[in-house]
């Protein structure tokens, strides 16, 4: 086999390996986001998702999405409030836009 | 971002409702307020930049509350002045850090949040008269290039 073909084939299998390696890092740091048509169907459904609202205590006494939990952001990894299976649905929300 | 936060904790059916409460109340759909009376609340009337500037500057009396998460202080920076770092979500705790002889100047980044630190302030018997907060946020406030200082 001459030598660049050599050389080639390693570089492709090393890109190869690199890309997909890398792949499913970036399929698990991903989420999805939810309309409000589609979150008010869910929030009726018999399994409901885990529903968390993200901003401080304060706010969510003043107003919130009924069956809410509230863990601020800077609480999320601390916090004893999400749930232990981690196949179950959560969905968070703050102010939104406005 | 919270979503990011469950995703790296490993959990697999993550969610973003990016609308939040305000694309929730638009299509009016109901909402739970255990605060309801506090929440409406008449507010203090807000301070202008420029007018906040000159208090600092004149009146020993006015104390700056930076209530933002860390992520935007080292974003924007602080404003210059006498300042009580105390985040919005620590607030209902440890409140009584701030003195009840100052005028307490809350401030966020687009002062979205400074009224309901404000309307909690009032809940706990701080006077109207000793708070308000910075109109447009620290976002105003550097528009009109005035002083910040690193976090």
């Amino acid at each position: 086999m001459p030598r660049n073909r050599i050389f080639s084939t390693i570089f492709l299998v090393s890109l190869a390996l690199l890309i997909g390696g890398n792949l499913p890092c970036l399929a698990a740091s991903d989420f999805q986001t939810i309309t409000t048509p589609e979150l008010k169907t869910w929030l009726k459904a018999d399994q409901k998702p885990v529903l968390v609202y993200t901003l401080s205590q304060v706010e969510f006494f003043e107003e919130r999405i009924p069956g809410s939990v509230c863990i601020p952001t800077e609480q999320i990894k601390t916090s004893p409030a999400l749930p232990k299976n981690m196949n179950t649905p959560i969905v968070f929300y703050c102010k939104g836009p406005g | 971002m919270a979503a990011g936060q469950a995703v790296d904790m490993g959990y697999h059916n993550v969610y973003w409702y990016k609308e939040g409460m305000a694309g929730w109340k638009k299509g009016h759909n109901l909402i739970e307020s255990l605060n309801f009376k506090y929440a409406q609340r008449k507010l203090p009337d807000p301070i202008a930049p420029q007018a906040l500037h000159e208090k600092l500057q004149s009146d020993p009396r006015y104390l700056l509350v930076d209530i933002r998460d860390k992520k935007s202080r080292q974003k924007d920076g602080l404003i210059a002045g006498p300042t009580e770092v105390l985040p919005l979500y620590r607030i209902h705790t440890d409140y009584e850090q701030l003195p009840d002889d100052k005028v307490l100047v809350f401030y966020d980044i687009r002062a979205k949040q400074a009224p309901a630190a404000i309307r909690f302030m009032l809940e706990q018997k701080y006077y109207f008269t000793h708070l308000t907060y910075l109109k447009g946020g620290v976002s105003a406030w550097k528009k009109e290039g005035l002083p910040v200082k690193a976090h």
